[in-house]
């Protein structure tokens, strides 16, 4: 059995890398999750960077 | 720093008792409990909580809260709340006041759009709810007040619903049958049982118990038998169950609960019923279990009244 | 033997104690453990369940106690350690203060690490899925911005450990019942999706829900996995996977028309399993699909409705029509137009999904003298500067050009807000717009277009018509019924899905048309 269907018998846990927002929603579903605290460096690609400003004046 | 909402009855208690001292019982993300000098539990939520009784809401300094620890002594006054080690106070003059009553006039109650109800809360709790605490317990009251089953498949019995399900056949029976005193008789055998913070038991006695209590006020009937009930209740629940769970049983006794649930149970009196599914899966959301206790004791609530009104 | 762990006065937010409940219940050679605060009727359990003793006797309601019947010494260690381990990390999952800043710490802290979500920005995204794919850890991955043969690399390997390898650029996707980055809350059922397109899955699947149907698993691949670079190689992992699920009992395909070899790779794999396929290569060829033995779409709603007539053991004609009767239908057509004044003669599509978009073009067609867009059916459409006046246009908000530097319209509705207080106009007479809801989504995009509907009958002279479909479910945060609500209290005209709604505005166009000659 592949490791995908493996993995449709398991509870998700999840490490997420990136948008918070992303993290947030995987615990408002009761998901054991870990963020991790990823930061691209200057040069990163602006619309990534735009979404992460954009998120971090959201609330 | 300034307190953004304060509840009524908190506002009410603070006017009657400050200045006391408080100390610091409990400590998570977004929620601190207080507990003072009479036992009376305070509770301050950040900005990503919803209101609730004996309730204050106030952005949370983080690094504060972060050093906090339990029994840190806190002095209360009319005005003020001060963390007197962390040097952190928050001033709730220019507080909004956040009615922790229910607006009862308001309310309406009409059996035809009720059942429709029942029946998007009984699917809600079958697809969504937490089956870790009493709600396997569904079967057994469906058979007992013979109510026609869902297509939709039931939960197994855990090990907590196979200890108590005695005790809850039993509890039906009083209930369908306003045997109110002998109810209150047996809920030493029911109360502070199950799993969670606030055991699975307690928060499906605060639902059903709300859902009985406002409608004996909306539709004029057994008010003081209802309320001598609620408030037993609450008294066979002292020294029986957590500190929290207590708290909030004596306040729904009292009529009072917290914001997104009585924001669900206002839709179940009101004829607003096409948003009764979105809310009630939002109250299932809340905590663990938690939430679809709670959900499963309005439910319950709501079949017994049925059952008067249809006479089945 | 029977292990205690006690804590007394301590308090641990619900959702913790159940996970604690559930991971030891996982441990092999744990026969039974009772995870909650010392009240009484618990401690009466515990004894009931051989977990009583001395150590729990003496307990207070407000005591958290863990019992465990372990069958040696070693499973005791490791429940200790679980334990242990689960009520530091309260802090991390629950709280958050520590945010782990490697893979290995963030293993140490969660050992079964079984997916990564990533949405870093893309150059550093390859080394990253490395990584994790090394780790056999499944990996969603949103970013874009990927090149070609990293996308080919990252997925060679997966699919060597029979991993999921989503993306990049993969938007949507709902595994084990999670919505993943832009996604619906939609109930389980039998119904098993592969999707290279964002909004396209997420129409197909709350539209499943809303049939009473649900879904099994929601794959995405990322929008470039069946050029002929890529080769599809993640639909065709994703479809094993999906013919040898027990809970899957209907698959089906979403994705623009792939590159004619891929095509045939995919197709090929419907005869390899009895279970219905039902195939949308959006615009693409039908009778391949149909020669192929697997069920062919028109839209992406017809999708849904033939995949839920396969679940059912049905087979479903052609959805080409509205839910409405034709007379309902009609009524609405003619009320709008008969309101329309002389000046009001274009079409404005604002779309912010990029698939729900290239429906609407497809299904309105060259009908019309053409409909201008930056995503044109053919290049004498395309729309210059982005200039709207004096045609018909229909516009995907979510493509580069309008999300320069700021983020998609999905999330931030401000880009279509502001492109609706300026293109539309007394010469306009209908607009027609997606609402996405979900999660990943605004908190209110409904409410986002109420509003600017309003501001917009305060400025514009003239009776504009507004139709839009909610792509969503009622299961989502947004609420889909309190989303219809308040597009509904300014006007907007809201039908039941993407396809219906162009088609009413089809219809609207036809009489606008007849209305002027």
């Amino acid at each position: 059995m592949s490791r995908i269907n493996e993995l449709f018998k398991q509870d998700l846990k999840v490490v997420n890398m990136g948008l918070e927002s992303f993290y947030n929603d995987l615990k408002a579903q009761k998901v054991e999750t870990i963020h991790m605290n990823w930061r691209p460096r200057a040069g990163g690609n602006p619309k990534m960077l735009a979404l992460l400003k954009r998120l971090n004046t959201k609330k | 720093m300034h307190v953004k909402m304060i509840a009524s009855d908190l506002k009410n208690y603070l006017t009657d008792s400050a200045p006391f001292e408080a100390r610091v019982h409990s400590i998570f993300k977004d929620v601190i409990n207080l507990i003072d000098h009479q036992g009376e539990l305070i509770t301050l939520i950040s900005e990503n909580k919803m209101m609730a009784p004996m309730t204050l809401q106030a952005p949370f300094n983080r690094s504060v809260v972060k050093k906090m620890v339990s029994d840190d002594i806190v002095m209360v006054t009319d005005s003020k709340i001060s963390f007197k080690r962390l040097n952190w106070q928050l001033e709730f003059m220019a507080a909004d006041v956040w009615q922790a009553d229910f607006e009862t006039d308001a309310l309406k109650y009409d059996p035809h759009t009720f059942m429709a109800c029942a029946d998007i809360i009984r699917e809600a709790l079958l697809y969504k709810g937490d089956n870790g605490g009493l709600l396997p317990l569904i079967k057994v009251l469906e058979k007992q007040l013979q109510i026609e089953p869902s297509q939709m498949s039931l939960p197994k019995n855990n090990t907590y619903t196979e200890f108590i399900e005695e005790v809850f056949i039993t509890l039906i029976k009083h209930l369908k049958n306003k045997e109110y005193e002998m109810l209150v008789n047996i809920l030493p055998r029911f109360v502070g049982f199950g799993p969670g913070l606030t055991p699975s038991s307690d928060d499906f006695l605060m639902g059903m118990m709300i859902t009985l209590y406002l409608e004996s006020i909306i539709n004029n009937q057994d008010q003081p038998r209802i309320r001598e009930m609620t408030a037993q209740i609450y008294n066979s629940c002292i020294s029986k169950t957590t500190t929290v769970s207590e708290a909030m049983l004596k306040n729904a006794s009292k009529g009072r609960i917290a914001s997104a649930h009585r924001n669900l149970i206002e839709t179940i009196y009101s004829d607003h019923g096409d948003q009764v599914r979105e809310k009630a899966i939002a109250v299932i959301n809340n905590g663990a279990s938690s939430g679809t206790d709670f959900l499963f004791g309005i439910y319950c609530a709501q079949r017994i009244l049925l059952s008067r009104a249809f006479n089945r | 033997m029977v292990l205690y762990d006690i804590r007394k006065n301590a308090y641990y937010d619900s959702v913790t104690l159940m996970l604690i409940s559930k991971e030891i219940k996982q441990i092999e050679g744990v026969a039974e453990v009772l995870v909650g605060m010392g009240t009484d009727l618990n401690k009466e359990l515990s004894s009931n369940l051989g977990l009583g003793g001395e150590a729990i006797d003496g307990l207070s309601p407000n005591d958290f106690f863990i019992a465990a019947e372990v069958s040696n010494e070693q499973v005791m260690a490791e429940v200790v350690e679980t334990v242990a381990r689960l009520l530091t990390q309260k802090k991390a999952s629950g709280d958050s203060v520590y945010r782990p800043v490697t893979l290995n710490a963030a293993k140490g802290m969660i050992p079964e690490l079984n997916l990564a979500v990533v949405s870093i920005a893309g150059q550093y995204a390859e080394d990253e899925v490395d990584r994790l794919l090394e780790e056999n850890i499944h990996v969603m991955l949103f970013s874009d911005n990927v090149s070609v043969e990293a996308e080919k690399k990252l997925k060679q390997k997966a699919v060597d450990r029979g991993l999921l390898m989503m993306g990049p650029d993969c938007g949507t996707a709902i595994i084990n019942g999670i919505a993943l980055a832009f996604a619906n809350v939609v109930k389980r059922g039998p119904i098993g999706v592969i999707g290279a397109s964002g909004t396209g899955t997420q129409e197909v699947t709350s539209l499943i829900d809303r049939l009473g149907s649900g879904v099994s698993q929601v794959i995405g691949t990322g929008g470039r996995d069946l050029k002929s670079e890529i080769g599809g190689l993640m639909m065709l992992q994703a479809f094993d996977a999906l013919i040898a699920d027990p809970e899957t009992k209907v698959i089906v395909l979403i994705s623009k028309p792939p590159a004619p070899e891929v095509a045939e790779k995919i197709l090929k794999k419907v005869s390899e399993t009895s279970k219905p396929v039902v195939v949308d290569f959006i615009g693409g060829d039908i009778e391949m699909i149909r020669k192929a033995g697997a069920i062919p779409c028109i839209s992406l709603e017809d999708t849904a409705y033939k995949a839920v007539a396969a679940a059912n053991g049905e087979t479903a004609a052609d959805f080409a029509g509205f839910e409405m009767s034709d007379a309902e239908i009609s009524k609405i057509v003619d009320h709008a137009v008969s309101g329309l004044k002389p000046s009001q003669k274009f079409l404005r599509g604002l779309y912010t999904g990029g698939t729900l978009a290239d429906e609407a073009m497809k299904l309105l067609g060259n009908q019309f003298g053409g409909i201008y867009s930056n995503i044109p059916l053919s290049p004498e459409y395309e729309l210059e500067n982005l200039n709207v006046t004096g045609k018909h246009t229909c516009l995907d908000l979510g493509e580069d050009q309008f999300t320069v530097g700021r983020p998609h319209p999905m999330i931030d509705p401000s880009t279509r807000t502001e492109r609706m207080l300026k293109d539309i106009d007394e010469s306009t007479a209908i607009v027609l717009m997606d609402v996405v809801i979900g999660y990943g989504s605004h908190e209110n995009p409904a409410g986002e277009v109420a509003d600017s509907v309003r501001k917009l009958k305060a400025k514009v002279g003239a009776p504009v018509v507004y139709v839009a479909s909610i792509t969503g479910t009622s299961g989502d945060p947004q609420g889909f019924e309190s989303s219809k609500e308040q597009l509904e209290a300014e006007g907007v005209i809201v039908m039941p899905s993407n396809a219906q709604a162009v088609r009413l505005v089809g219809k609207m166009m036809h009489a606008l048309a007849q209305k002027e000659a």
